[in-house]
């Protein structure tokens, strides 16, 4: 077992003014920095859904024309996907990995700086486009050529933030590895690990496994559009088919890392409130490493309707249908770990059950779209939206919120407010909802994707998923406030925070000194997660 | 939302319906036929369908395609069999019109007419009706350079497309382009008094 050696740092001395986070190495300050991007891009990201809901509230042409639309529902993916849940993600990693494990810090603290300060930079570019001539990407977030090759000026920005995101992520994805794999406390073993712990490293390998692949991808639509190559083109005797494949071959694995990470937050928080150890824990982690292989073979799920041969759709079919097996032991433990809890419900705890429930929606709808004749009709509808919706926004960012109220304690020694964390919790459940359950009934009608006007008969569900939305988008706002009430101030929170909280985490001071674990702790059995 | 030619199908018959696109990747969707099927760029992709009842069948594009893709509507007609035997027949006629169209020599007031008919369909959507074109996106015909340059550039930019302009060479015959140049190039305030004949397209490809 290998210890860390780490200067004695007896006072608590943090570097001080911009420099701090400039330069940072910390991986508090960093985990800090990474969530409060990713809380300012999920406005960003979220104001650009309003322009989407206000356009689509009534049929016909309202506000916007419908390049501009197109390229808010292109800009909103990606900022959402590559600004809020990765980051967010990555972020509740930096601060929790390194005190769930008893390290000091990341294993690799310069490179950990490095990877959060490209961010602002990728933004920075992908943003500016919004401003270029030809306006910005608004070919969809899946950048599907020829359509995006049309793209004006800001193709070339697209592509390099893309890169850049990719960088990014790859090396806090090496940095979560070595930090696992090295620096783990004595008698902290792989099995002792806990479950947000397993679920990123499983995460980290998917991440390298993949980024580079979009990357690949990206520049290959570079080269074409700027070197005269024809990876693509169909004149020049490329395909343009083959990106949909490359471009699967990371998405798919993408939407795991969305997820995983989400799994694993879910994984602590319901053992600690309903006062129980997690339910099976072992077969937890061979599911999320089940998940994470199956999905590099399901691929061509997403674009059933470019015309495969059968035995390809078969395949795809059947091994889509085969990830419903480890997700169904997930769901099935964690409903095993509240079965005869002793259950108080929290903020963390209620967003961690309506994940639970919720998620499982978006998993069923799943299940019907990979069907292959089936998926002939639901595809690029609505019912497409609102499955991934459901994933992505009542499970990732709904286990992100979790994430926030269950360890924001720890972080700054204030207990938030139960009663606005309620209120922010009962907004958000009820009008997601409403939000997103209409979409179903809008796919399943006909209404295509992508689309900024619609046939009248589209018109009710709209509206009221417009609603949903608006309230939904405008009580996140609420968040904010909890958020910042709770770093200013409030009730005195304890070391162990919450009752049921089992862990290496709950055992250090709330708020944790600057440096922790310089020495590292002995893990056993009795201390250790599960 | 309605389309100008309709795709006629005979009912109660097993039809073979292929898909393909020029520009970019659309797909070919209407909800009652069960399916839907990627049209494109350099693929043929192929489905089938029975249609029992005869009516009129509506649908839309389904994969994203640009900024007009809520716009791209799909209208099937399914009629019995001898009446989709009949619309074969003065198919077949209208086309042979159309070849011959191709040789000949058309007067002004002829391209004029046919012209007009095409810059609606195909050009008004981004050059406007009034030739005025959007400020900032798509340029002014009415008064352009091009339109009002050499005859052989405006060709060129219909045939070959530009930035966002897209090519029509697959799209339209070189009658229609010939109608439709000669309509810019006499119209609004634009009297450059030229005929462009469908010949000098032929050339021009
Ligand atoms: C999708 C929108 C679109 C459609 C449809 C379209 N154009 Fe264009 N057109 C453009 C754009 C954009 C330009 C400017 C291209 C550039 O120079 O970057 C342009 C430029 C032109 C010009 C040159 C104008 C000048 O003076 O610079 C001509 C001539 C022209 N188009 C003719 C046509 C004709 C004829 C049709 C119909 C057959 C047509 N366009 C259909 C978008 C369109």
């Amino acid at each position: 077992m290998s210890y860390a050696t780490t200067h004695d740092d007896h006072h608590d001395h943090k570097p001080t003014g911009i420099t701090r986070w400039l330069f940072s190495t910390n991986h508090k300050d960093i985990g800090t920095m990474y969530l409060i991007f990713a809380l300012i891009m999920f406005f960003v990201g979220g104001a650009m859904a309003m322009v989407i809901r206000a356009e689509l509230f009534q049929p016909g042409l309202q506000f916007v024309d419908p390049l501009f639309f197109n390229s808010m529902t292109t800009m909103h993916a990606l900022v959402m996907i590559f600004g809020v849940v990765m980051p967010a993600g990555v972020g509740l990693a930096n601060w929790q990995i390194p005190m769930m494990v008893g390290a000091p810090d990341m294993a690799l603290p310069r490179m950990n700086n490095m990877s959060f300060w490209i961010l602002p930079f990728a933004f920075t570019l992908l943003l500016s486009t919004l401003f270029m001539k030809g306006g910005a990407p608004a070919g969809g977030w899946t950048m599907y050529p020829p359509l995006t090759l049309q793209t004006g000026d800001a193709l070339p920005f697209l592509i390099f933030a893309v890169h850049l995101l990719g960088i990014s992520s790859i090396m806090g994805a090496i940095n979560i590895i070595a930090t696992v794999f090295n620096m783990r406390a004595p008698g902290m073993t792989f099995m002792r690990l806990p479950l947000f712990v397993w679920t990123w490293i499983i995460t980290a390998f998917l991440l390298i496994a993949t980024m580079p692949v979009l990357a690949g991808a990206v520049t290959m639509m570079l080269t074409d559009k700027f070197f005269g190559t024809s990876f693509f083109g169909a004149a020049g005797g490329g395909d343009p088919v083959m990106f949909q494949h490359v471009f699967w071959f990371f998405g798919h694995p993408e939407v795991y890392i969305l997820i995983l990470p989400a799994f694993g937050i879910v994984s602590q928080i319901l053992p600690t409130f309903a006062r129980k150890p997690l339910f099976g824990y072992e077969s937890m982690v061979y599911a999320a490493a089940a998940i994470a292989f199956l999905s590099f073979f399901v691929w061509a799920h997403h674009m059933f309707t470019v015309g495969m041969p059968l035995a390809g759709e078969l395949f795809f079919m059947y091994a889509t249908m085969s990830i419903a097996v480890p997700t169904g032991v997930k769901i099935f433990n964690w409903m095993a770990t509240m079965w005869k809890g002793s259950m108080t419900f929290e903020t963390p705890m209620l967003f961690a059950v309506a994940f639970v429930m919720l998620f499982s929606i978006g998993g069923f709808t799943g299940l019907m779209m990979g069907i292959t004749p089936a998926d002939f009709q639901y595809h690029d509808t609505y019912f497409i939206v609102a499955h991934f919706h459901y994933v992505l926004v009542t499970g990732a960012v709904f286990a992100l919120m979790a994430g926030v109220y269950f360890w924001i304690p720890k972080w700054t020694g204030h207990m938030y407010d139960e009663t606005l964390g309620k209120c922010h919790f009962w907004l958000s459940v009820i009008f997601v909802n409403v939000l997103f359950f209409p979409q179903h009934f809008l796919g399943l009608a006909g209404m295509p994707r992508r689309i900024p006007d619609y046939n009248v008969q589209f018109a009710d569900w709209n509206m009221v998923s417009s609603v949903g939305g608006f309230v939904y988008g405008f009580s996140q706002l609420l968040f904010v406030y909890i958020v910042i009430k709770c770093i200013r101030g409030g009730a005195k929170a304890t070391d162990q925070v919450w009752e049921g909280a089992h862990g290496l985490e709950w055992t250090l001071p709330s708020p944790p000194p600057f440096h922790t674990f310089t020495i590292p702790p002995q893990v056993t059995d009795a201390t250790a997660h599960s | 939302m309605n389309v100008d030619k309709p795709i006629v199908l005979p009912v109660g018959k097993k039809v073979r319906l292929l898909t393909t696109a020029n520009d970019v990747i659309h797909a070919w969707w209407v909800p009652a036929l069960g399916w839907k099927r990627d049209a494109i760029p350099g693929f043929i992709n192929d489905n089938w369908a029975i249609i029992n009842e005869p009516g009129t069948y509506r649908g839309q594009c389904a994969e994203l395609c640009g900024k007009d893709h809520g716009f791209m509507p799909i209208v099937l007609k399914a009629v019995p069999e001898d009446e989709y035997n009949a619309w074969v027949e003065e198919m077949k006629v209208a086309q042979a019109e159309a070849a011959s169209g191709a040789d000949k020599e058309w007067t002004m007031d002829e391209l004029k007419t046919k012209g007009e008919e095409i810059y609606k369909n195909t050009c008004a959507v981004c050059h406007q009706a009034n030739g005025k074109g959007v400020p900032g996106t798509f340029p002014a015909l009415d008064g352009g350079a091009i339109v009002n340059g050499p005859a052989g550039e405006h060709v060129k930019q219909v045939l070959g497309g530009k930035n966002l302009m897209p090519a029509f060479a697959g799209q339209l015959s070189d009658a229609d382009i010939a109608a439709v140049i000669t309509y810019e190039r006499n119209s609004w305030s634009n009297q450059t008094g030229d005929v462009v004949q469908p010949k000098d397209v032929k050339a021009a490809r």
